[in-house]
């Protein structure tokens, strides 16, 4: 099961790069608010669609239906609040600059989350690991500016 | 605008990418995955109307073009419960690795392919030596 997680893991990077090119296509046609809105409303189409299916073959648990958790209030300002800060920083630092920022708060933010909620160790080998592909990243994007 | 803000600025945009990842694991681990998917879209889709309607540019919504445009919202229904079952059973820090090493191999396709509209763009060595690196870096990682 352990490998299965790590390819999700990794094919949901890969579905959030496919999602924000078609996003960007889309914005074109109908402004970046209006791209985000279209985008959500489809997604939750296709939730709604997942979750029927899921049901009818019985892996969702269908008795929660109506039950909300007041950390999706939270949940909803971070969606809307990336797209509007992604929107304003681009054009206001350069690539490598914004990756390198990206990573470090997206880093420092999932190492503290890891220690403090869900009181998980980070081995050295998973730290040494991140360590390279992040080297990499900055190497290739360092190239590309 | 003050440089320093701006890489704050930044920083903190990759903090609230995570916390979303959070809030949804949060959800997922209260309820169910799929049902947090769920509601997740559904509250995400309230906000997102109400963002449009306070700060749209223009009310040009029926002109989205083809339908292949559309192709982001069904992949990316698919996000927060790949996301969420990663950060249960992985961790918060290795699943983000793993999105940021899945988001860029993705973008590297796109760019030597030339997909969507981009132009292809020419490896050199270094390049290659980078791509290499970050798979290294995602094999010793998940180990």
């Amino acid at each position: 099961m352990y490998t299965i997680y790590l390819i999700l893991a990794l094919l949901a990077g890969s579905f959030i790069v496919l999602q924000r090119n078609y996003n960007m296509r889309l914005a074109k046609n109908v402004g970046v608010l209006g791209s985000n809105l279209i985008n959500y409303a489809v997604g939750f189409f296709f939730a709604i669609l997942i979750y029927i299916i899921t049901a009818y073959i019985g892996i969702t648990d269908v008795t929660y239906l109506g039950g909300l958790h007041y950390i999706l209030i939270l949940a909803a300002i971070c969606g809307v609040a990336i797209v509007l800060l992604s929107n304003w920083l681009v054009p206001k630092a350069s690539a490598i600059t914004f990756t390198i920022f990206t990573l470090i708060g997206q880093c420092l933010s999932s190492v503290a989350f890891d220690a403090f909620v869900f009181h998980k160790e980070i081995t050295m080998t998973n730290l040494i690991g991140a360590a390279i592909v992040i080297c990499g990243i900055i190497l290739y994007d360092y190239e590309k500016s | 605008m003050n440089k320093k803000l701006v890489y704050l600025y930044i920083a903190i945009a990759g903090v609230t990418a995570t916390v979303l990842n959070l809030s949804n694991t949060i959800m997922a681990d209260s309820y169910d995955v799929i049902y947090g998917n769920l509601a997740y879209y559904a509250v995400t889709v309230i906000a997102s109307f109400i963002t449009y309607f306070l700060l749209k540019e223009n009310n040009t919504l029926a002109k989205y073009g083809s339908l292949k445009n559309l192709f982001g919202g069904p992949l990316g229904a698919f996000v927060p419960i790949f996301v969420a079952l990663g950060f249960i059973n992985l961790g918060a820090f290795l699943t983000t690795m793993l999105l940021i090493t899945g988001q860029f191999l993705t973008s590297f396709i796109i760019d030597v392919k030339g997909k969507f509209d981009l132009p292809k763009m020419k490896m050199n060595k270094m390049k290659w030596f980078s791509v290499v690196l970050i798979i290294i870096g995602t094999v010793v990682m998940s180990l």
